[in-house]
């Protein structure tokens, strides 16, 4: 995962991978919009270029086998293995770096 | 969609909280004093890659402010209330008592680990779940909580990396979580579970999407990076 400079620490990282995710989570919806049929053309034009290139020309609604292609094919693996391999990753690093701090070693180990 | 029949699933229910039908069971007052479940003993190791299950849940009250879990749906080599349980994956309705607010969950027994996010009472929802073997050195669970039927409009996502490499046998539609208070009850429903044997979580047996699309980063697909 590429960060902007600003995302230094553990925290501004996941941060950023739950905005990454919503934002995912918001064009999943756009999309699943117009499997629907409520996604109207002006509402297409503006989804991401990158997104169109994989969808296919404008029409009223996508059919069943274009939403699961879409889903399978190009949701699916960004969401999960990109930006929810990122933010489990991290939570793990979250977890381990949280038992170095002595307060919670304390209440970990009972000492 | 072929979906379970639970009549063919052993109920065990000894205060018949529980109602079972061929497509759906439901818990009325399911409390922390009981051992419940409905199981289905499906053979030894029967979960042992990668699946995806769909089914839908709906949480229609609790009584008492405190932690009211009920699974909704789960796999395990126990046979025992959750609380009980040291090993398999489960996913649960529950009142959470911090905040307090209607909850779903899932959960690791062998590594403690667990997602939730917030839902709303009296609300169906239509879940997939998800265990991808290859995402993790262990494996990824993964949650997937929508509000329609065609799975079209998501509400949010759990997951959680897993600590084992676990094979399950049993496969649970409900089940309590017993810690020996009766002043803590859920009612609820699951139903239409759709286990979809065959399915691969390849589409058209593409295993590299990303690479496939001619992307050398798959988060350009979707324009996030």
């Amino acid at each position: 995962m590429k960060y902007p400079s600003d995302c230094v620490t553990i925290g501004d990282k996941l941060e950023y991978c739950y905005a990454l995710e919503e934002r995912l989570r918001r064009l999943h919806n756009q999309v699943g919009a117009w499997r629907r049929g409520e996604l109207t053309k002006e509402e297409y034009l503006k989804l991401p270029n990158r997104v169109k290139v994989r969808l296919p020309e404008w029409k009223p609604q996508l059919t069943r086998e274009e939403w699961r292609r879409f889903v399978a094919d190009v949701f699916e693996p960004v969401y999960e293995r990109v930006v929810w391999g990122e933010i489990n990753a991290l939570r793990e690093q979250a977890k381990r770096g949280a038992r170095w701090r002595p307060e919670v070693e304390d209440v970990v180990d009972g000492s | 969609m072929a979906v379970e029949d639970f009549t063919t699933y052993t109920e065990v229910d000894p205060n018949d909280h529980i109602t079972v039908t061929a497509s759906k069971v439901t818990w009325t007052n399911l409390n922390r004093d009981e051992d419940a479940y409905v199981y289905k003993d499906m053979g030894v190791d029967h979960f042992d890659g990668d699946f995806e299950h769909l089914l839908e849940m709906q949480l229609d009250s609790t009584g008492g402010s405190y932690n009211i879990p009920a699974l909704v749906w789960g796999v395990s080599n126990d046979i025992d209330d959750i609380e009980s349980w040291t090993s398999g994956l489960l996913c649960r309705q529950a009142l959470n008592a911090n905040d307090p607010t209607e909850r779903c969950a899932i959960d690791e027994k062998e590594g403690g680990v667990s997602d939730q996010v917030s839902i709303a009472a009296s609300t169906p929802y239509y879940l997939k779940i998800k265990r991808d073997e290859s995402a993790g050195t262990y494996g990824t669970l993964y949650c997937y909580i929508y509000t329609d039927a065609d799975r079209t409009n998501l509400h949010a996502t759990l997951s959680i990396s897993l600590t084992v490499k676990g094979d399950y046998r049993y496969l649970y539609a409900a089940c309590s979580a017993n810690n020996g208070y009766t002043d803590r009850v859920i009612s609820g429903y699951m139903q239409n579970l759709d286990l979809q044997p065959g399915w691969s979580g390849k589409f058209l047996g593409v295993t590299s999407p990303a690479k496939a699309l001619g992307l050398a980063s798959p988060a350009k697909v979707m324009g996030v990076s």
